[in-house]
This record gives structure tokens, C-alpha cells and sequence, in this order.
């Protein structure tokens, strides 16, 4: 690249070279007692132990596909400032195929996690009936977790196609397949922005729609009668803050142990923090739009949803979840100085993940388990059922980084332009 | 030597002195056609007068009101001109925010229509009143009779939402202004102007204090303004979805209303900009790249807008509730199916021609599909608020609604009232940023080129160049 102008804002190719011990520790740790304590949990109350599995399921599937949909949401929209972010964020794409397998479990015990299936409402029993519950979320989910994979694969392409010769034998079959048909450098970073502007859209527009059925048969349907039409985005949008938080943690993870003070600089955790605040506060601008039309209408089959989440003892986690996801990381991100220190916005973006993980409890349990008629607070088997999908989430992630660079070198035509003219930081210098 | 020395969305605007004379020209004295055109305005808008004017002498029974329709063409367009007040806010706040760097020439001319929008929209709840000499019952002033406003209805959150809008995207709306006000003080040679520019332009000098005060301020307005985007029709959307009328209780209603605001809101900058463009030659400064920007969002919003009709169906026949249900076969396929249709096919079926880049980048293409946005968006508030109404719980009280003639002369007569103050602002007040624009022209001083001079009151931009 010896007239390359852009020499000063292309990021260093960096990879983790193995998997760290502590992460190899930490994900057989995570299987290991995640595993035995799911058993465990089935065998000693199997209705709660797949109840359980549902809720984490939706859960890390949706924190891991807002990552990816956050990453392309940058990509589309041009954010620049997102460069040394954006495949951070596709880290979480190995965890994808993951869920779709642990997807397929939760239809044979159908019985123990829909009301519906022992009460069939009738009607309704057209669309809520297993069969073709399975069908339609395994067709969505499959048409969104390969246009993911699509997605991924091509933002990943003229990087691999730049390491290719500098890899390790074990990785060289990885990279042999990502560079098939190589064309060289220029033709196939045009070629993967071309495809990537074509694929961008059509994610963004299918993960609007596999996840409002998500929403619909795995949240809404748990109380057959109910029905909301903002449940769906007040879902998907509330796993795109989830994704945003993930990548925000892991972006501060990363910078410590590969060392890219210089890639990853104050003014993007800046706008990293913003992102994670608005759409804080949009997760509550979704929040009460819901709340507020219920709360207000008062009728009866539509106030029953609220009434069960506000109720002892589910009460005290809608209300931590309402602080965790807007009141805390809203007054903690309002300055400018917690969103530039690395350390203090990975503190409220864990904090977020973990609200979300109870939120995703409280849209789930208190249908399962009426307040008034048994309630299930978060116990040992909510926790360990947890484990395991961490797990997979932390190899699927630790993985991708061992294979590949973890920043994007390459740079879009389109965000050139962009670069040339706006002022975005040049504190980036390419290792090679 | 840099490789790129023009801007890369205004690639004909070569420097600071063009942008001020060509912006500056637009407010001298105006050809024939612009009286013409005040002259056709000024007719529409005496009938739209004329005909409140009947229904005030002769009572709100000449509007085609009737029992279960208590809310009909005003409140209609009450909510359109609401929603066509978004996007002003959406360009110079929201994309402010996101650094987005295509707003700087369009945002002034969106903003100005944000406003007008709003003082359009602020009459027609004053109209449906039928007797609006009344209208401070809506405020909670104090009263020797002890009567207050009910504070627990959208009605009257509304009247807050609304004025709140107004009071903040004028005053960003103004704020943003004052340093182009100087430069037109300091070009213009006609007395009053120079009067109404100085006093307008509070003694701007174009300091480096004053223009990080300025600056700094034009930030926190536009932080205070973007929840705004949000808010205002959201409690608009609410009006409907807190009260249990099938076809209105929902909650999508709050982010679809939004996302239908921006939409119209965008469609009518674009079918506003085009005409203007033509005529007042500016073309180097609305450029294909920001009717294509422009196209991107209303594309984006257009989908959010079909999402939200999506699930509203779905949801209807999920619900198995009768009069859920029925509303919504009523829409489809009742007395006003041909509403129903237009909403679908202008709103959700047209802009799929957006997908298209040749689409996206004609003009003339743009404006013909934003009218009919425009149309789309009146019908669809038409279509919610109507045959809700119409055909609510019981059946023998089901009853048609028809707008009068009445009606229809002040929705034209507001489309006149809007088009006027558009028209006075394009010549009274900078209708392009000129200090915005420059700041994403490449700097003379930077790139060794003649060094433009601007007008004084930009003086200090010039040094930035330097330092």
C-alpha cells in the first residue's frame, strides 16, 4: 500500500494469539457446573428447569444477535467513530448456530413451558400449537441467523484475504474458505461493500420481524389472553441495548488484554457511552409506551400482564429492572467523563446486561408462575441454568478473537469520504 | 496538499463568499412570480377564513360532525400538521447529535417549517372547539368560578406537548439563527432591515466568546430538543390509545405515531424543497446527496410505518376480540375501504420505489412520491380516527361521517397559511445556515487557495482556520 492515503486510519490486524487461561478456565468452569446443575435442576422439578432454560435462551440469543445488529446498524448508518467497534460487536456470531440448536429442545418439552399447550385457548389454538410454532421460529431464525452469518463473513473478508499469509497452520483451512476466489485486495473490498449495503437492510429488516414472533410466541403467548402490538419492538429494541452493552464490555475487555489503548480511544468510548445511554432511555421510551396505554385503559385482560409484574414478589424485580436499564445508567452516563473512562462504562454496561437478564425473567416468569397461585423467585436453578449459555456465549466469543483480527482494518469507500472530512480521531496507527 | 478540497455534499460551493451572497440574495428584492404566488396563497387562505368564519357565525354544526363522530377532518389535521413538525427537529437537532453531515444546508429551511407546522396545527384544535373564544379553558389559569382543566386527560397533556414543541424548536430555531441575522445586518442596505437585523441579532459580533457560548448553547438546546422529537406525538398517539375505542387503545401507537411523523415530516421537506430549489436557484446548495439522505430516512420510516400497520392486523385477529376485530375488517373492506387503501398503498406501498438508487436520486421522482406520502399520511389519520369512531361497541349507534365543505376549505386554507409563512421566512430570514454551511467547506487558509473573505460577522471563522 505505498500510495494509500489512509494509511494513518487503518487499525493494526491484531488476533489473540490463544485463548487466554483464565478464559479456558472460566468457559470449562461455566459447562462443567452449568451442565451438572441444569441435570440437576430437571431432575428435581423439570417444569421450573425448562421454564428456566426459555428465559436464559431468550436471554444470551437476544444479547448476542443485538451485537450483531448493532454492528451492522453502524455499518449502514456510516458511523465512522464505530470502526474499531464494529467487529467487536460480530465477536458474538459463533453463539448464533448455538442457539438455534438449544432452540429445538424447548418444542419437545413444550408442555412443561406453554400454557397453552394443556389449555388450548380456542381459536387460538390455529397459532398456538407446537407444530407450527416450531416451524415458523426455526424458518425466521434460520433466515436471520444466516443473513448474520452473510453479514459477518463479508465485513470479515478483505481482512482475512490480508492476513492470509500470516496465519497459523490451524487457521489456515479457516482462511483458505473466507478467501475463496480471492480477487485481490481492491476488487474485494469493493466487492464485500457492495454486498454488505445489500445485506445490511435485509438483516436489519428480518431481525424486526423474526424477533417480534420471538417476542410473540415466547413472551406475549405465555399469557394466552394477552396481547400487546409494541411488544414486539419493546423486545427486539431492549436486545439491541443488550447488544450494545456486550459490545461496550467487551470493547473494554479487549482494549486491556490485546492492548489497543491506541485503537480504541476516549472520543469512541464517548459515543459508545452515548449509544449505550440513548438507547437507554429509549428502552424506557419503549418501556412506558407499553406501560402507560395498559395502565391508563384499564381493562382487564390487558392489565392482568402488568398487575402479575407489579405484584409481590415479582414487584421488587420490575422495579430493579427499571432502574437498572433507565434510571441508573441514566444519571451515572450523563456526564461526559463516565462515558470517556473506559472502566466506569463497563461497569454500567454490565450492570445493563445483568438488568436485562432479569428483565427477561420478568417478562417470562410471572406468567408461568402466577403471583397468586405460586410464585418463583430467582433461585439456584435460574442461576445455573444461566452457566451453560454463558459459556457457549464466552467460547463462541473467545473463539472468534483467537481467529480472527478483532478490529477491521479495511475501510468502505463510503466511510473515506467520511473520514476525509469529519475530524474523527487519527490516534489509530496500523501495526503493519 | 490534501486530496479533497471540496465539500464532499456541496461539491459546486467553492467558497465562504458564495455562500454568503448567494444565501443573502435570497432575501432582496423578489421577482413577479413570488407575488403571484403570495397572491394565489393569500386567495386559498381567505376562503379557509371565510369558511370558519361561517361555521363560528353560524355554529360547529356546519362542519359534517355527528354523534359517534365527534372528531373528524380537524383533528385530522391537527395530527398531520403535528406529525409534518418532526422532522425539522429530526435534521438540525437529531442529526446535529449524530454528527451527520449532510443537515447543515437543509436544517434551517426544516426548521422554519417545523415551526410553522406547529402554529398550523396549535389552530385546529382552537377550529373544532366551535366556539374558540373559549379556548383558554384548556389552561390552568387560576378563576374566580374554581374550574380547572382535568389534568388526567391527553387532551391536556396534549396542549403541554404542543406548546412545549413550539416554545423549543423556536427558540433552536432562532438561536441557530442569530449568527446569520449578523451577516445580514452587516450586508443589508435597506433601513427596516437593518433595524429588525440588528435588533434580532442581539449585537452578535462574532467573537470567539460568543461563538463558544453560542455553540455550547446550540448543543444543549438540541439535546433538549430530541427527546422532544419523540415526546410530542407520542402524546399526540396518546389522545387515541388511552381511551379503550377499539382500533385506538394499542401500544404501538406511540413509536408508530413518531415514526409516522417523521415520515410525513420528511416527505414535506422534500415536496417544500424541491419547488424552491428551482426557483431560487439553489441547486449547488441542496444537492442529490441531500435528497438522497433524505429519501434513506423516509424509506426507513416508511417500513417502521408498514411494521406497525403489520402487527396492528395481526394483532386484531389474534386479540379474537369482535369489536377489535371488526374495526379493522371495517378499515379494509367497509364503507371507508377507499381510505384504507390510499394510507396502504401511499405510505407503504409507494416508497418501496425508494429502494431504488435511481429512484432515490431523481427529483422529480422524489417530489411525485412525496405528495403522495403526504396524501397517505392525511388518510391514515383520517382512517384511525374516523372509522374507530364510526363503528365503535354497539351497533345501533354506528353512523358515517362525511367532511363538509367547510372542512375542506380549512384544510385547504392551512396548507395556505403554511405555504404563507414559508414564503415571508424565505425572504425575511436566512433560509440556508451560512455559518453551518462553512463549517463543512474546506477552509480557504488550509488549502492554500484565495482566501475568501466573509462577511464580518463570520470574521472569526476565518481565524479558526489559522490557529
Amino acid at each position: 500500500m505505498a500510495h494509500d492515503n489512509f494509511a494513518a486510519y487503518r487499525l493494526p490486524l491484531v488476533r489473540l494469539e490463544r485463548t487466554p487461561a483464565a478464559a479456558r478456565t472460566a468457559i470449562i468452569a461455566l459447562l462443567v457446573v452449568g451442565v451438572i446443575g441444569f441435570v440437576a435442576s430437571v431432575l428435581t422439578d423439570p417444569t421450573r428447569a425448562w421454564r428456566a432454560y426459555l428465559y436464559n435462551w431468550l436471554f444470551f440469543t437476544s444479547i448476542a444477535q443485538g451485537a450483531i445488529i448493532f454492528s451492522a446498524a453502524t455499518i449502514m448508518a456510516r458511523g465512522v467513530w464505530a470502526r474499531g467497534i464494529r467487529r467487536i460487536a460480530q465477536s458474538t456470531m459463533g453463539f448464533l448456530p448455538i442457539a438455534f440448536v438449544l432452540l429445538i429442545p424447548i418444542f419437545f418439552v413444550g408442555g412443561k413451558v406453554f400454557p397453552w399447550v394443556e389449555h388450548p385457548v380456542p381459536g387460538k389454538d390455529v397459532w398456538l400449537n407446537i407444530p407450527f410454532l416450531a416451524v415458523r421460529s426455526l424458518v425466521l431464525l434460520g433466515i436471520l441467523f444466516y443473513l448474520s452469518s452473510r453479514f459477518v463473513y463479508w465485513s470479515l473478508r478483505p481482512d482475512a484475504g490480508a492476513l492470509r499469509d500470516r496465519v497459523p497452520d490451524r487457521l489456515r483451512g479457516v482462511y483458505d474458505r473466507l478467501t475463496r476466489n480471492w480477487q485481490g485486495q481492491a476488487v474485494e473490498e469493493e466487492r464485500a461493500e457492495r454486498n454488505l449495503s445489500r445485506l445490511g437492510p435485509a438483516l436489519a429488516l428480518v431481525y424486526a420481524v423474526a424477533f417480534s414472533f420471538v417476542a410473540w410466541d415466547y413472551v406475549m403467548s405465555l399469557e394466552p389472553h394477552w396481547f400487546s402490538t409494541l411488544i414486539g419492538p419493546y423486545f427486539f429494541m431492549g436486545a439491541f441495548l443488550g447488544g450494545i452493552a456486550l459490545t461496550a464490555l467487551t470493547a473494554v475487555i479487549c482494549r486491556g488484554t490485546l492492548g489497543l489503548e491506541k485503537a480504541l480511544v476516549p472520543p469512541q468510548f464517548h459515543d459508545l457511552g452515548k449509544m449505550t445511554f440513548g438507547f437507554c432511555v429509549f428502552w424506557a421510551y419503549m418501556f412506558w409506551s407499553q406501560y402507560i396505554v395498559i395502565w391508563y385503559g384499564q381493562l382487564p385482560w390487558e392489565q392482568a400482564f402488568l398487575i402479575h409484574r407489579l405484584s409481590k414478589p415479582y414487584g421488587p424485580f420490575a422495579l430493579f429492572v427499571f432502574l437498572g436499564l433507565f434510571v441508573i445508567p441514566f444519571f451515572g452516563l450523563l456526564g461526559v467523563k463516565p462515558k470517556k473512562t473506559p472502566s466506569i462504562l463497563a461497569t454500567f454496561a454490565a450492570l445493563i446486561l445483568f438488568a436485562l437478564w432479569i428483565e427477561r425473567y420478568v417478562l417470562v416468569y410471572p406468567s408461568l408462575y402466577l403471583p397468586d397461585t405460586g410464585a418463583v423467585t430467582i433461585g439456584w436453578q435460574e442461576i445455573v441454568t444461566a452457566l451453560p449459555f454463558a459459556g457457549l456465549l464466552l467460547m463462541s466469543m473467545v473463539n472468534f478473537a483467537t481467529r480472527f483480527p478483532i478490529l477491521q482494518q479495511w475501510i468502505p469507500s463510503a466511510d473515506k469520504e467520511i473520514l476525509l472530512t469529519s475530524g474523527e480521531p487519527v490516534e489509530a496507527v496500523a501495526g503493519d | 496538499m490534501a486530496t479533497v478540497i471540496r465539500s464532499e455534499t456541496h461539491p459546486g460551493i467553492r467558497s465562504y463568499e458564495e455562500v454568503n451572497r448567494d444565501v443573502l440574495k435570497l432575501m432582496s428584492r423578489p421577482g413577479r412570480a413570488y407575488f403571484i404566488l403570495l397572491a394565489a396563497i393569500l386567495a386559498v387562505l381567505g376562503l379557509g377564513i371565510f369558511a370558519w368564519m361561517v361555521q363560528i357565525v353560524l355554529g360547529i354544526g356546519m362542519s359534517g360532525l355527528i354523534n359517534p363522530v365527534g372528531w373528524g377532518a380537524y383533528i385530522t389535521t391537527f395530527v398531520f400538521w403535528v406529525g409534518i413538525a418532526h422532522s425539522g427537529t429530526l435534521i438540525s437537532a437529531v442529526l446535529l447529535l449524530f454528527r451527520a453531515r449532510w443537515r447543515q444546508s437543509i436544517y434551517r429551511a426544516a426548521e422554519a417549517m417545523t415551526v410553522f407546522a406547529v402554529l398550523t396545527a396549535g389552530l385546529f384544535p382552537i377550529i373544532h372547539l366551535g366556539r374558540p373564544w373559549i379556548f383558554y379553558y384548556l389552561l390552568p389559569l387560576p378563576n374566580q368560578r374554581g374550574l380547572w382543566p382535568n389534568f388526567r386527560s391527553p387532551l391536556l397533556w396534549d396542549v403541554f406537548a404542543v406548546s412545549t414543541y413550539l416554545t423549543v424548536s423556536a427558540t433552536f430555531f432562532y438561536i441557530g439563527m442569530i449568527p446569520d441575522i449578523a451577516a445580514a445586518r452587516d450586508a443589508t442596505t435597506v433601513p427596516w432591515r437593518k433595524k429588525l437585523y440588528s435588533i434580532l441579532s442581539l449585537g452578535w459580533r462574532g467573537t470567539d466568546r460568543e461563538w463558544k457560548n453560542f455553540t455550547r448553547a446550540y448543543l444543549y438546546l438540541a439535546a433538549l430538543a430530541t427527546p422532544l422529537v419523540l415526546s410530542v406525538h407520542s402524546v399526540v398517539s396518546w389522545d387515541f390509545a388511552m381511551s379503550i375505542v377499539p382500533g385506538w387503545h394499542t401500544t404501538i401507537f406511540a413509536p408508530y405515531f413518531v415514526a409516522g411523523a417523521i415520515f410525513s415530516g420528511l416527505a414535506m421537506v422534500i415536496t417544500l424543497l424541491v419547488p424552491i430549489r428551482k426557483i431560487f436557484g439553489l441547486q449547488e446548495y441542496f444537492t442529490i446527496r441531500h435528497f438522497e439522505m433524505m429519501a434513506k430516512l423516509i424509506l426507513v420510516t416508511s417500513l417502521v410505518v408498514t411494521y406497525a400497520y403489520a402487527t396492528e392486523y395481526f394483532m386484531a385477529w389474534y386479540s379474537f376480540e369482535t369489536p377489535e376485530r371488526h374495526v379493522f375488517w371495517n378499515r379494509l373492506f367497509g364503507d371507508y375501504w377507499w381510505a384504507t387503501w390510499i394510507m396502504i398503498l401511499c405510505n407503504a406501498g409507494v416508497p418501496i420505489l425508494l429502494w431504488f438508487k435511481k429512484v432515490r436520486t431523481s427529483i422529480p421522482a422524489l417530489f411525485v412520491i412525496t405528495i403522495f406520502i403526504n396524501i397517505g399520511m392525511w388518510f391514515e389519520r383520517f382512517v384511525i380516527i374516523i372509522t374507530s369512531l364510526a363503528q365503535e361497541y354497539e351497533p345501533w349507534q354506528w353512523q358515517n361521517y362525511q367532511p363538509s365543505w367547510v372542512e375542506m376549505s380549512i384544510l385547504l386554507g392551512s396548507f395556505a397559511w403554511f405555504f404563507l409563512w414559508f414564503l415571508l421566512f424565505m425572504r425575511v430570514l436566512p433560509a440556508v445556515s451560512i455559518a453551518e454551511l462553512k463549517e463543512v467547506l474546506p477552509v480557504p487558509l488550509r488549502f492554500g487557495r484565495r482566501g475568501a473573505r466573509s462577511a464580518g460577522a463570520h470574521g472569526s471563522e476565518e481565524g479558526r482556520g489559522n490557529e
